[in-house]
């Protein structure tokens, strides 16, 4: 068994519909870099994988980027606060190998 | 037919008057609650529908009382969006969605308009598409209020128009000393950050008009207010937005 964790990215649509727009996932022992799958040419992806993140939880100096693993997934429900945007918790999941 | 002929004209009448502006705020602040949808995210947000206005997003207090509790700020985050939009509101620069206090299915937070046509600037090339003059009008704001984390992701544009709505007024807007300002960084590299007749006179407005903004508030509220009286003398001093 190994672990699945992922965060859930939405935006608000202009009819104020929530539409997921890519997953964040990072599997236990594959190297810590969180893979994405979804829309991975939508702006917003682009900028925070291209960009990076603040590390808001721990106020560190630097950015944060998919391949800095468990800090990226846990950062990026402070870098989504809006409504217009949002993410969800870092969420767990069992895998059987 | 005439009978149906006037009756159509008198409709159009009517409808050619002058209607009453409406009031934004006080439909937040009032308005019949007539949906509430919660969204997908960690924050507990909901989108409400309000009778006869538009939908808008509640923040509830609880979700981020952690926050301002474990470093001791005196505030929640619906004291700080609101005091962001009446210092907007005094300057009379437009640039924040109108939020108020509303307790909604018993918990307490904000209310802030959802602007449904102008998206998220990180979804545009914004540098491009924003007036000049409000760049300049949102990079006072942001120097006003002392503002940290202003990204592509924390203020909308308007296509159309290049108009720019400010939003996110939270704790990180506030108190993250690693965060800063794009908007107040791009008027800066662009050499838009003079001021002009109008923004004088609503910075001499706003130096003059703070005892609402903190009478009764907390003291963080308090603090804020103050900074933004003094950097507004600053502007006027200098002629433009110090670097």
């Amino acid at each position: 068994m190994i672990m699945l964790y992922f965060v859930d990215l939405f935006e608000l649509d202009h009819d104020a519909n929530q539409k997921k727009i890519a997953t964040f996932k990072l599997l236990e022992g594959e190297g810590g870099k969180v893979e994405i799958e979804g829309e991975h040419n939508h702006p917003v992806v682009e900028g925070i994988c291209g960009e990076g993140i603040f590390d808001y939880k721990y106020a560190r100096p630097g950015k944060l980027y998919p391949y800095d693993g468990m800090n990226f997934l846990e950062n990026l429900k402070y870098h989504f606060r809006s409504g217009y945007l949002l993410a969800t918790d870092v969420k767990k999941q069992v895998i059987d190998n | 037919m005439s009978e149906s002929h006037e009756s159509f004209e008198g409709k159009s009448r009517i409808e050619n008057m002058p209607q009453p502006p409406v009031d934004s705020s006080s439909l937040l602040e009032n308005g019949e609650i007539r949906s509430v949808k919660e969204l997908e995210g960690y924050w507990g947000m909901h989108l409400v529908g309000i009778k006869d206005g538009d939908d808008a997003f509640f923040r509830p207090d609880k979700e981020t009382a952690f926050i301002f509790e474990s470093t001791g700020k005196d505030a929640r985050r619906s004291d700080l969006e609101v005091v962001a939009f009446k210092i907007d509101k005094t300057l009379g620069f437009g640039l924040v969605p109108p939020v108020v206090y509303r307790t909604v299915n018993g918990t307490e937070g904000s209310l802030q308009k959802f602007i449904k046509d102008s998206p998220i600037a990180k979804q545009l090339k914004w540098r491009g598409t924003v007036k000049p003059e409000e760049l300049t009008k949102a990079a006072v704001f942001d120097y006003l209020l002392d503002v940290k984390d202003r990204r592509g992701d924390n203020f909308l544009v308007n296509q159309a128009s290049g108009k720019i709505w400010l939003i996110d007024h939270d704790y990180w807007m506030f108190w993250n000393e690693i965060l800063r300002s794009d908007i107040l960084q791009e008027t800066q590299t662009r050499g838009l950050n003079h001021i002009t007749p109008e923004t004088q006179s609503a910075l001499e407005r706003f130096i003059t008009s703070i005892d609402p903004l903190i009478i009764g508030a907390k003291s963080e509220v308090v603090k804020i207010v103050k900074k933004a009286q003094e950097r507004a003398k600053l502007i006027l001093d200098k002629g433009k937005i110090p670097s």
